[in-house]
This record gives structure tokens, sequence and C-alpha cells, in this order.
């Protein structure tokens, strides 16, 4: 039995010998908890491609609470000035703190085009903060119902509500029982 | 599967045994690379195909309880070494190499998606509904893993001879999990696991493919019918150092609940 | 089980930039006002927030370390999946706070590489030992519980990408605290071999959890940058205050003693008396209680605590063990699309 590093890790202290590696892209992440929700702005991810990306996200930011749906961007693929004629997803951030969330789509021949069809359809005079928007083509989508997200096996041990009940019962059950030793306590006292 | 004698109950525990203890062991290994896997979204993907095998562990422990009158819990962690089914695959040291781990995991998971299959036309109606439901769950890992094989046999040079010595490495490993436990004869004349196809040739099949892709070819040998190990009780010693590390805390207070 | 980055940092604060924008900038973020990455702010605030980020990152990954020792001997199905499940989170806040990071200017790997040569610095907590299960039911209970505390105020912090991640740590920090407070409750309410242990470890955490929270306040606390533009919004006694205040007195009902420890060089405690301070002030309504061993803390956090040179060994190890998985994958890409 080789020794466990994860007990005893070997202990190196001359230099760093290893290449550093080029860093991965980053990937913009929109979750979506229920049907009717609007997807939203998850967070982002490393990944060298998109099929990594994907599977990356679906196990981190599709597990961390119930996920209904997923889609992936390449944080290029928001920035990009090129021309390009596509349908854009669009997300508004309303306010400066707030996430991304999609507000709808729009036919559009460039980022330029497709952002100014955003305001004038989506926002309007309302104030907003930031907007994104990604050409369909380039969206990487995971629909749950076809392709699973979160899971159907119980995953009550990775959420705090998983631990209410029990905790509540516990301390239920420890308040009385010390309730029981002072009462039992004072009968001694009284008796002896 | 109406009535149910004592042989076939008896049957019928070893089999929902032998693919939890498989899952049980794989997610203990498994699970131990949470916090120091090569990249930190790999990390937290990897884990999550080991709680999953975990919880798919809990759900058939729980089956088997029902007929064993006990805890999930105590079968899990409360059993005798020779009184665990699973097969030598799965708690072969992985050595922290990541290849290792990537080549174990495509082989039981693909495995555990043809079993879950298979058993979800099972007569055992209980059985059945929970193997359709984990066959879902399962896919996803089939997908992900067959992923890193191929990412890791198209990367470099360096990655493919990697990823290739571990295929070899655990390919005789592999052949343990189809083994079966005591009792299958008779299951398979009751119809609680359906056989239309040699589920050997049907995984070599699937695994195959998944290789050409990546220009790689494992052979394989199924010699589980001449073997006697892990579905019968008898295991390697690196099963006994996995049990050991299972049953730490369990064992320390034998009368505590944790 | 996450921290803070309440460490002392040298810090300039902003004198290099226009005055103008400079007062219209600490204007905004004392109002009230939130920072987003294309907004303009000083480079003082953009290094100190990278420091933040990189720290807070740095103190997840490694804070993955001691409880993940543990994963393999989870005494059932349930604590097996749950501590499995919190140290991928800590691992999966670690990715999301070194995304912040990076977008502040340095690379992942350019940060991992800092950490495991030594030059970039985590949580002191995480150089204490685990050498039982009871361990790692105090941490989650105690350390998650002062991590929550800590977060709740930095989510109230000026900017953005740094908060939105708070409020989805804390999401997941609430779970790590509940199976916490469960597994304590479980071992107080069981035989009294788990009681001995609880008790035990107890004592090895509560000075790690008071100290926690940083170093005391300096006078000009208010006035140094990380207050002033309101990348903490809530001083370190403050906060050592509010968790002493929680959880003295739950601590004490479930039956544990709160001792004031001493220590040998493996971190195991020597000689325990009951702290002398522990009484609450009706009028105040806050817990007195005897301050965590200060020479202790600046030790271990010069690097001479009893698992500093473990945690960082256990971080290169992994790091070199993937520099070869890292490479392929880089360049598996083009083949591998779907």
């Amino acid at each position: 039995m080789i020794t466990n590093p994860r007990i005893k890790p070997p202990i190196v202290t001359d230099e760093l010998n290893t290449q550093e590696v080029h860093a991965f892209p980053v990937w913009e992440v929109f979750t979506k908890k229920k049907e009717t929700d609007a997807h939203t702005h998850a967070g982002s991810l490393s990944a060298p491609n998109a099929q990594m990306a994907a599977n990356f996200a679906r196990e981190h930011y599709g597990q961390d609470q119930v996920c209904c749906s997923m889609w992936i961007g390449l944080r290029d693929d928001f920035k990009s000035t090129d021309a390009c004629e596509d349908t854009y997803e669009l997300f508004v951030q309303w306010n400066a703190g707030d996430r991304h969330v999609h507000v709808g789509q729009a036919n559009a021949s460039s980022r330029e085009d497709a952002e100014t069809k955003c305001k004038t359809e989506f926002v309007g005079d309302k104030e907003f903060y930031t907007i994104w928007s990604l050409p369909h083509q380039a969206m990487h989508a995971i629909d749950g119902d076809e392709d699973m997200i979160w899971r159907t096996t119980d995953q009550s041990y990775r959420l705090a509500k998983g631990y209410s009940k029990i905790v509540r019962q516990k301390w239920d059950a420890i308040r009385a029982s010390k309730e029981v030793d002072d009462y039992q306590k004072e009968d001694l006292k009284d008796t002896f | 599967m109406s009535t149910i004698d004592e042989a076939t109950q008896q049957a019928v525990i070893n089999l929902c045994l032998s693919i939890a203890d498989d899952k049980l062991f794989l997610g203990h290994r498994n699970s131990n690379w949470t916090g120091i896997a090569p990249i930190l979204e790999a990390d937290i993907a990897f884990s999550s195909l080991a709680q999953d095998d975990i919880a798919h562990a809990s759900a058939l422990y729980e089956l088997a309880g029902n007929l064993m009158d006990e805890t999930a819990d105590n079968i899990a962690f409360g059993r005798k070494p020779d009184a665990y089914l699973c097969s030598n695959i799965v708690t072969k040291d992985d050595q922290f190499d990541w290849a290792n781990a990537i080549a174990r995991q495509f082989y039981c998971s693909n495995f555990d998606l043809l079993r879950f299959e298979r058993l979800s036309n099972s007569s055992w109606s209980e059985l059945a509904a929970l193997c359709k439901r984990l066959v879902v769950e399962q896919q996803i890992q089939v997908n992900h893993i067959n992923d890193w094989v191929k990412q890791l046999a198209t990367g470099t040079p360096e990655s493919k001879e990697r990823i290739t010595n571990a295929l070899n490495e655990y390919a005789d490993a592999a052949s343990s999990m189809f083994e079966t436990p005591y009792g299958f004869d008779l299951l398979i004349e009751q119809d609680v696991v359906n056989v239309t196809e040699d589920i050997f040739d049907a995984w070599q099949a699937r695994i195959a493919e998944q290789l050409s892709l990546v220009d790689i070819s494992v052979d394989f040998e199924n010699t589980a019918s001449e073997n006697e190990g892990g579905r019968s009780g008898v295991h390697s010693d690196d099963f006994a150092d996995s049990l050991t590390e299972l049953q730490a805390v369990y064992k320390e207070d034998p009368a505590a609940s944790w | 089980m996450s921290a803070s980055a309440n460490v002392e940092v040298k810090v300039k604060d902003g004198s290099g930039e226009d005055p103008e924008k400079l007062a219209a900038f600490e204007a905004h973020v004392q109002a009230g006002g939130l920072i987003e990455p294309n907004d303009w702010m000083p480079e003082d605030y953009r290094s100190l927030m990278l420091r933040m980020a990189e720290h807070h990152a740095n103190s997840e990954i490694v804070g993955a370390l001691p409880e993940g020792e543990w994963i393999t001997r989870a005494p059932n199905l349930k604590r097996k999946l749950a501590l499995t499940a919190k140290v991928q989170d800590e691992v999966g806040h670690g990715q999301m706070l070194y995304e912040v990071a990076q977008d502040l200017g340095k690379s992942r790997n350019a940060m991992l590489r800092d950490l495991i040569t030594g030059k970039t610095k985590y949580h002191n907590c995480f150089n204490y030992p685990c050498p039982t299960w009871a361990d790692i039911c105090m941490i989650a209970w105690l350390i998650d519980g002062a991590a929550i505390l800590n977060q709740g105020t930095l989510a109230h912090g000026s900017f953005g990408p740094y908060i939105r991640t708070m409020r989805r740590i804390n999401m997941e920090e609430a779970f790590h605290f509940k199976h916490g407070e469960d597994m304590v409750l479980t071992l107080m309410s069981g035989t009294e071999h788990q009681k001995k242990m609880a008790q035990d470890a107890f004592d090895r955490w509560w000075g790690p959890s008071i100290a926690f929270f940083g170093p005391h306040d300096r006078p000009d606390e208010l006035e140094r940058p990380a207050m002033k533009w309101r990348m903490k919004t809530a001083t370190n006694d403050e906060l050592r205050q509010k968790f002493v205040n929680r959880f003295a007195p739950a601590a004490m009902a479930t039956g544990l003693v709160i001792n004031v420890c001493e220590k040998d060089e493996h971190g195991m405690v020597t000689k325990a008396t009951p702290d002398p301070l522990l009484k609450l002030d009706e009028e105040t309504g806050n817990w007195g209680f005897t301050q965590p061993d200060w020479d202790e803390f600046y030790r271990v956090i010069r690097g001479n605590g009893p698992c500093n040179d473990e945690r960082v060994a256990l971080r290169r190890f992994s790091y070199e063990q993937g520099e070869w998985v890292r490479n392929a994958i880089l360049n598996g890409q083009t083949t591998s699309q779907n």
C-alpha cells in the first residue's frame, strides 16, 4: 500500500519545475430554476472547449440548486464586434450588483444593432446598467427535460433545508433532557 | 415475481448488494479526489459523479434493506469483509493518477448503464422502477466520462499514452465486473434479470465504439465465469484498505449513531 | 468552510489618483453605490480587491483539504454524501473567487503557483489539525458559522462580482452550517465517547474560531481603505463579539464547556481550564470571553503552525500531478467537439 498523499503529502520545497499552461478561455453560465423563470447569470468558469464547459457547468452551477435549463456562452462571443447576422440572446443587468437576466431575442446584423434593439424592445425608458448579447448560434444549451441537470435522487443532504427539521428535533431533545437532569438534581437535593 | 421463496429472496438481495457495493466503493474511491483533482472545474464535476454513485448505492441498499429488515447504513458500513459483493475493479488503488481514475470510471459507468437498462424490465417492479430512474442519471455519467476519455486520448502524446496504459491496466480488473452473485441463475429463470444479450459482449461493443473514435484498442477477456472473486466475497488487499477506511469511524463506537 | 480576507495587508489608499475622480468614487461607494468591473476605480481599489478575492479563493481550496481527509472515513451514507458535497462546494467557491480575481488582472495559474510556493497566504485556521471525526463536526459548525457571519457582511460590500459570489456562497454555507450543527448535536446527544470527542475537538477549535475574524481593530480602522471603500462592512472585533454572543450560549446549551487552552506544537491541547471571563453582561447583551492567543496566531500566520507544510504540500502535489491533464485538454479541444 502506498502512503496516502492525502494524509501524508510529500513535502517538496525546491523550485516548481512545471510549465505554466495557457489559461483556458472563460465561459459565462446562465441557469433557470423553473420553467417560468428567465435564464439568469449564475457565474463563469474556465474550460478549454465548449463540450467541457458544458460538462463542468452542469456539475457545478447546475447542482447548487434546482435547475431545469442552462445556457453556456464563450465570454469572447459576448464581446466580438464583428458584423454577424443572427438572432441574439439579450441579457440586461438592471442595476450595478445585479445578475444579468435574459429579456428576449432580437434578429440583428451586429452586436451594436442587437443592443439597440434590446433597448427599444425590452428596456424602454427604464434605467439599466449594462446589456450583454450573444449570437444564438454561439450559445450552448442544456435542456434538463431531455438531458438531466438536477438529479432525481434525493439531494436533501446538500441543502440547508434538508437539516432544519432534524436539527430542531435534536435541540428540543437536548433541552428537554437538560430539564429532566435539572429536575432530577433538585429531586435528589430534596430527598437526600 | 409475484410470490417469492427464500432462495429467490436471497438471490435478489445479493443482486442489489452486488450493484450497491460496486457503486459505494467506486464513489468512496472517487470522492477521495474531491479537493485535489487536476483542475478546479474537473474536481467539482468528478465529485458530483462520485456523489451520484454513493446516492445510487443508498437507494439500492434501501431496497435490499426492506427485504433484510436492516438499515441502509448498517448494510453499507456494518458487514464482515466477505459479505461485501463488489467486484475488484472498484477498489483497485488508482495511485492518485487521473488516467487511472478516468479509465476505471469509464469501464464502470458504461457497465452500470447497461445493468440499469437491463433491470428496468425486471419482473420485480420496485427494482424496475428504481432502475428506470437511475438510467437517466447514469447516462449523464457515461456522457461525461466518455468525453474525458476522448479529451485525454486526443490531447498530447503523453496523455494518449497515459490513458491507453490506464485502460490496459484496468482491463483485467474490468472482467471482474461480470462475475455474478450467488443465485443469479434463479433470477434469470424468474425474469428478475432479463437476458436478451450477453452483457459482456454488449459492454465490450460500447467500449470499443468509444475507443475506436480515438484510435485506441484494448483487448478484454471475460474470465468472470472462472473466477471466484469479489462477487463471492473473495477480495483483494486494496479492498481491505478501502473497507478499513470506510468503517474507521463507524466502528469506533458501535453503540453510537453519527 | 470559507474564510475571510481579514488579514493585515499593507495597502495604499488611492493617493496617486486624480483627486476629483477619487472623491466622486468614494462618495459613490460610501453612499452605498456599487462598482462593476468596467467602472472607473482607483488602481489601489483594484489591487486590494484582487488580493482580497485571491486570499479568499486560496482559503477555500486549502480549506477543502483538512475536511477532505475525512471523506473516506465518514461514518454513514448521508454524512459521506454531505461531507463530499461540502468539500466540493468549497472547491466551487474557490473556482468562482479565482474567476473574480482573474478578471481583476492575475491569471489563475499565477495565483495557484503563488499559493504553492508560499508567496501568498490563505486563512490561518486551516493550519490546525483534524485528528478526529469530531473535528469535522466542529469545523462545520464553528468555522462555517464564523464564515457565514463574516460573508454576510461582505455580501454588502461595494464590488459587484464579489458580492454576487458572496451571496451564492452564503446559500451553500447555510447547508454547511446546518450539517455541522446537526453533527455537533448528534455527538452531544450520543454516547459518553462521542461527548468526549466533541469536547476535545471543541477545545481545539474554539480558539481558531474566535481568531477567525482576524486581529484586533486598529484605532483608525474605519479610515482604512477596506472599510472606507466598503470592501468590508464590519470590523473584526464587531464580528468576533457577534460570534461569541451567538455561539457561547449555544455551545453551553449542548453541554460543551468553553475552555481556555494551551496547545503543543502539533496543535493538540495540553491544558484546558474553563474561561474565567465567560459571562453575560446584561446591560450590553455581550458575552465576555478570553481573547485568542495572539502570539500563537502570528506564529502560525508566519508559517510555523502545526499543518502549514502539509497543506501547501498537498496543494502542490495536486498541482504537479495535474499538469499533464491541463496540457492535454488544452490541446484536445479541436478533435473533441461533439
